[in-house]
């Protein structure tokens, strides 16, 4: 494997020139707008310009949007008009999108999500790579969750496309990329200036606005929203703003992605079954007080794209500052009469540099396309964590005082030959971490030690091999095997000095199929992955748990048909198993079986010689029971989700409902040792506590369209 | 070519471990090398006003390895060495060399009985004793109070093993860094032998019931078996908590268990001690 | 038949979430008893027990393992939790397994043992046992030469908890029940009958000293 890996990144290294390829989300390029590939991977041909009468203002146009090439049978691009068919009032609803991915909010409207994809619980992201429109989102080393990834700042308007790499076989994905990837493409649907305002239950209402010229790829749009919320202690409040600018500029095409978002929010916390049970708690209460926090995001990106005869080059420049405080009880009492409240704030300057080179070869003939990439990081990290007071909220203990210096920087080649009806494809990646520690309180306690802190630093290497096969059968069908290795870091302040990091390195494995026609397309996948050395952060205790070596497998299912014009069907399936190799047992919280559907229809139709339309959409989520530890399974969910539009020339009116059928259910379940009553008799064993899901909701909303 | 080299470099670190090398110190700190001074508001001390001075502090330390959760060892001290932790220190034991470099979670050491010892820095007729005697530890000094002086000179033959040795900042066990060398200390804790609870967190150091039990003769040296006739239901029944131990009954019982828990590992960092 | 649903189970078990995770809940009844004293104390009385009571508040189960000390026969392993800024008490309880928070009132001379209840419970590996007791009162007679004195035992109120039972056993879900036997001769081994009971007395002291002497109990399954 050592030899294989050094071949690898030798064959990378001599490799040269462009790929007329795909975005890459690592923050590289966004190309399909523009180029339409001759083999076009999955055809998801959405309709173009609605052939209507002269009358008003341009019709309302879907961008013909050019397929994503895959290489893989796991890449999945699920496109604006499934991500309109049914209601999307926040991010969660967005990440639900992606096939197979169950997303929680089990902390408050402005937290990151946890996430479970193929077998993995990637708690708040530490094992999936988010990146929107190039600015990275996961947080390295993030005090409350390794890779904690917020994108609860965008604007579901804002969303052109979601471009997921499940897996690890791609060379762009860096880290926290185990199960794979997800990237949001911006951009509004049609030109013009829109603005809407939503009125919704429990005292939610949102207003939202955006413009963008004629072309394609510029516009800003902004939302303020608040809500008191579903239940106890859930109000939150937020603002968002996001805009892009594309500047073609001699012959190069200049970008700038700015972005602003702040949030503040309560949260409930969990409740114990039993307390349910007894009558002590309401399904919808909050167990302890004073939860929540807030969060604050500034990002800016710069890049320039620079198309040449034999490829294009792009190099980017990003910059995020981010403030993250949170203040969350998951046990109660059980660890101090005096509450178990932690305090922690998080806060980050990251700024980084990637560059990405792109070449086409002939070889024998035959296409050679090759990428390849460098980047560099740095996250300045300032990081506190106190225990506070149930009674008053009061802070009495300091747990952690660290500032983190965390850089990396990588390399990348992938080069991909495609002879004939075959295309292989091989790639490398070596991603190098350094880590630094000053660690404010270490030695310090008066009763043992004078000292005033501790630093300390570290350094971690990470190759990664990729790999695939493609076998093209006809025009529709395409058979794929692929292979990569992946990696998480870990938290800085669990390393020592002078410590090689040790990464949670991922081997993964598939075998695919897809078919691909001009109004069906279906992608079928097994998929393996084994995790040598995992670990994870128990996030509502703080600690870094090794578990040792991991193994997950399973098979996902993607389609998606469009049997009629405006009529578009998405469904997704995905069953996965997750199991602790050492010990022979189930790993807990992983989802097994995922599926989704999603429909959409827009009717088009002249009314007193206006452009009108009508549309209707529904999306169905099923989540079968997840192991949870001891024995005990999760609920099953079953939510439905419906849409109803109509539209007249410039007016707009949407009713949305969520959770149509009102089902009770719990959004996040976990078993653990609490006492949320510190009066009555102590309980220590392991209990069942959850965090309950929304229940029905409807909200209406007037669009303006100019 | 600077970017093949560079590539070629990453491959190799990534393929070759590295290895570097530990070195394991003994330590009695201040407590040991100085003096346990009387307890003075929230500093620690004897809570009944005793000051007292070791003269010696001699520990069998050996079987110290290093190693993982997985069984692997990668280091193994060869025979036991005999220190006298109340000479200034840190004073090294051992050192391991060409380890694999990484983090190794799984260190331990034992305080046993002589058999075959070498002679770290004790003196000789310290070792020599503690080999006639077949003892782990042997102490010796002198406590003062209000003009009042009691001395003492014990050997105990308790045989403890410390395993998985961690300490809060510092992590499990040991991180051999690459091309360099990491120092673990054996921290040994002189005030555990005077603690007055064998299980609280609010346990006291005492000496009075030590000096008291000077009566057969009382000639102002505490002997064991000085210790041995002092029952515990003779002092206060809020002192000297036997809880999580059994059958012991007398003060020499409890000093005895005391002494498995001198093992300490880079200064507040603790063992899992099994007695054996 | 047969091994063709084993293979689709095993197939199935890697698509779905077939098989066992690591630790299940279980249940098991807790009873407790008493030995009888034989011999003398230490003071060399030979007791003759008329009644002997205790109220057991609690009893839970834990994974740490606990220290014997002073052990007459040879005890090959034994281990003590690591201790945090403790110092000196070394036991440490671990996760806990099981628990049985339901006050009881125990006749220990019952002609049976008396059932405490049923203990919530996981699977694991268990090593200790917490007991709390309060009222603890035992009566009778004690005789050393021509000497007989009747006794009876101020009632024992702890502020804590009794840690560090031995109780070692990896439960899995096999049937059984755990005995909690209380051996009356360790509770009584250091009271010199010949001074009376009170409350700060040497005879209270050696009571509560026995009763916090984690010998005095021996757990099985049964």
């Amino acid at each position: 494997m050592t030899i294989i890996r050094g071949l690898a990144l030798g064959a990378c290294l001599f490799s040269a020139a462009a790929a007329a390829h795909t975005a890459l989300p690592d923050g590289g390029i966004d190309e399909s707008d523009e180029r339409i590939e001759a083999d076009a991977g999955v055809a998801l041909e959405v309709p173009s310009t609605l052939d209507l009468p002269d009358a008003g203002p341009p019709a309302p146009t879907t961008t013909v949007t050019a397929t994503r090439p895959i290489h893989s049978a796991s890449e999945y691009s699920v496109p604006k008009d499934v991500v309109d068919a049914a209601p999307k009032p926040s991010a969660t609803d967005l990440l639900r999108l992606v096939p197979g991915m169950v997303a929680t909010q089990h902390s408050g409207a402005g937290k990151a999500q946890q996430l479970f994809l193929r077998g993995f619980d990637a708690v708040h992201g530490q094992d999936i790579e988010l990146n929107v429109a190039g600015l990275p989102v996961n947080q390295p080393s993030n005090l409350h969750a390794i890779g904690y990834a917020d994108v609860n700042w965008l604007i579901p308007e804002a969303v052109r496309e979601i471009r997921v790499t499940e897996g690890t076989y791609r060379a762009f994905q860096g880290d926290f990329a185990v199960a794979g990837t997800v990237r949001f493409e911006l951009g509004l649907a049609e030109p013009g200036i829109f603005a809407g305002v939503t009125a919704g239950r429990f005292g939610t209402y949102r207003l939202v606005a955006g413009f963008r010229p004629e072309a394609d790829g510029t516009f800003v749009a902004g939302e303020l929203a608040t809500s008191e919320g579903f239940g106890e202690s859930r109000a939150w409040g937020r603002g968002s703003v996001i805009g892009q600018v594309t500047v073609p500029l001699a012959g190069a095409k200049l970008t700038a992605l700015a972005a602003s978002y702040v949030t503040r929010f309560d949260s409930p916390g969990v409740v114990r079954l039993d307390d349910l049970e007894r009558g002590r708690f309401g399904f919808f209460d909050s167990t302890a007080r004073g939860q929540g926090g807030s969060t604050s995001r500034h990002q800016l990106l710069l890049g320039v794209d620079v198309p040449h005869d034999t490829g294009r080059s792009t190099v980017q420049l990003y910059g995020i500052l981010s403030d993250l405080r949170l203040r969350n009880n998951f046990t109660g009492f059980f660890g101090d009469p005096r509450g178990d409240g932690l305090e922690q704030t998080h806060d980050v300057n990251t700024f980084g540099l990637r560059a990405n080179h792109h070449r086409h070869f002939t070889v024998f003939g035959q296409p050679l396309n090759v990428d390849v990439g460098i980047g560099g990081r740095r996250d300045g990290i300032a990081q506190l964590q106190k225990a506070y007071r149930e009674s008053d909220g009061t802070t009495f203990e300091d747990q952690v005082d660290a500032r983190i210096t965390q850089s990396s920087a990588y390399l990348y080649g992938e080069a991909i030959y495609s002879p004939g009806a075959w295309r292989f494809l091989l790639g490398a990646r070596a991603d190098l971490i350094a880590f630094e520690v000053v660690d404010n309180l270490a030695f310090t306690d008066p009763r043992f030690y004078d000292g005033t802190g501790y630093a300390r630093t570290a350094l971690g290497v990470h190759p990664a091999l990729k790999a695939g096969i493609e076998r093209h059968f006809g025009d529709h069908v395409r058979v794929f095997a692929s292979y990569g290795d992946g990696f998480r870091s870990p938290q800085a302040r669990s390393l020592a000095q002078g410590e090689r990091a040790p990464f949670a390195t991922v081997r993964s494995g598939e075998l695919g199929v897809t078919f691909a026609s001009s109004r069906f397309s279906a992608q079928l996948a097994g998929f393996g992955s084994w995790v040598q050395d995992d670990f994870f952060f128990d996030h509502t205790v703080g600690t870094t748990v090794f578990v040792g070596s991991t193994f997950r497998a399973g098979a996902a299912l993607q389609l998606i048909a469009r049997p009629i014009e405006g009529l578009v069907i998405s469904a997704s399936g995905t069953l996965a198993t997750a199991r602790l190799l050492e010990r022979d047992a189930l790993l807990p919280y992983f989802a097994p079986t995922v599926a989704r559907v999603d429909v959409g229809y827009t009717k088009p139709f002249t009314c007193f010689g206006l452009r009108c339309s009508a549309r209707a959409g529904a999306a169905a989520t099923f989540i079968g029971p997840k192991p949870l530890p001891y024995g005990d399974e999760s609920n099953t969910i079953g939510l439905v989700d419906v849409r109803l539009g109509a539209r007249l020339q410039w007016f707009e009116l949407l009713i949305d409902v969520t959770n149509v059928l009102d089902a009770r259910w719990r959004d996040g379940e976990f078993v653990y040792p609490s006492r949320f009553d510190p009066d009555g008799a102590q309980s220590r064993l392991p209990s069942r506590q959850f965090t309950a899901g929304a229940p029905r909701q409807a909200f209406f909303t007037l669009m303006v369209h100019l | 070519m600077r970017a093949i080299l560079f590539g070629v470099m990453l491959a190799l670190t990534a393929c070759g471990g590295g290895t570097g090398s530990v070195i394991f110190t003994a330590y009695g700190e201040e407590f040991i090398e100085d003096k346990i001074p009387a307890e003075v508001g929230t500093e620690a001390g004897f809570t009944d006003g005793w000051e007292l001075r070791f003269t010696k502090f001699v520990v069998n330390l050996g079987e110290i390895e290093v190693g993982d959760t997985k069984g692997t060892k990668v280091a193994s001290m060869a025979k036991p060495k005999v220190f006298d932790v109340a000479k200034a220190g840190p004073v090294e034991v051992t050192r391991f060399a060409n380890l694999p470099a990484g983090r190794w979670d799984v260190v331990g050491y034992s305080i046993a009985p002589v058999t075959d010892s070498d002679t770290g820095n004790a003196d000789a007729a310290d070792v020599t004793a503690m080999k006639t005697g077949g003892l782990s530890v042997l102490v010796a000094g002198s406590a003062t109070k209000t003009g009042t002086t009691k001395t003492f000179e014990w050997g105990f033959t308790t045989n403890t093993h410390y395993g998985e040795c961690e300490q809060e900042q510092l992590g499990k066990g040991v991180v051999v860094p690459v091309g360099g060398e990491d120092t673990a200390q054996l921290t040994i804790h002189g005030d555990h032998l005077w603690f007055d609870s064998l299980q609280s967190d609010e346990a006291k150091m005492r000496f009075d019931p030590i000096a008291a039990a000077d009566t057969n003769p009382a000639d102002g040296n505490v002997t064991l078996a000085e210790l041995g006739a002092v029952m515990l239901t003779s002092l206060p029944v809020t002192q000297y908590g036997t809880g999580g131990a059994s059958n012991v009954k007398t003060l020499r019982d409890f000093i005895e268990v005391l002494t498995r828990n001198l093992g300490h590992y880079r200064g507040e960092g603790h063992c899992n001690a099994m007695s054996r | 038949m047969k091994t063709k649903l084993l293979w689709w189970c095993l197939w199935l078990s890697l698509l779905l979430g077939c098989g066992g995770v690591e630790h299940r809940r279980r249940t098991f009844p807790v009873e407790a008893g008493s030995q009888p004293i034989t011999g003398t104390n230490d003071f060399g009385w030979s007791v003759n027990v008329a009644t002997a009571k205790v109220r057991v508040e609690a009893v839970r189960f834990y994974t740490g393992k606990v220290l014997i000390t002073r052990e007459w026969r040879f005890d090959p392993y034994v281990l003590i939790g690591g201790s945090a800024w403790a110092h000196p008490g070394h036991y440490v309880a671990g996760e806990a397994l099981g628990e049985l928070l339901t006050p009881v009132d125990v006749d220990l001379l019952a002609p049976a043992p008396v059932e405490l209840g049923v203990a919530q419970a996981v699977t694991g590996d268990y090593g200790s046992l917490e007991l709390t007791v309060t009222g603890a009162q035992v009566t009778g007679t004690a005789t050393k030469g021509a000497q007989t004195v009747t006794f009876d035992s101020t009632a024992y109120s702890p502020e804590k908890a009794l840690e560090g039972v031995k109780f070692e056993k990896v439960l899995r879900d096999e049937e059984g029940r755990v005995h909690l036997d209380v051996k009356l001769s360790t509770w009584l081994a250091r009271i010199d009958f010949a001074t009376p009971f009170t409350a700060n007395g040497e005879a209270y002291n050696g009571f509560v000293r026995g009763i916090q002497d984690t010998s005095a109990y021996e757990v099985s399954w049964k």
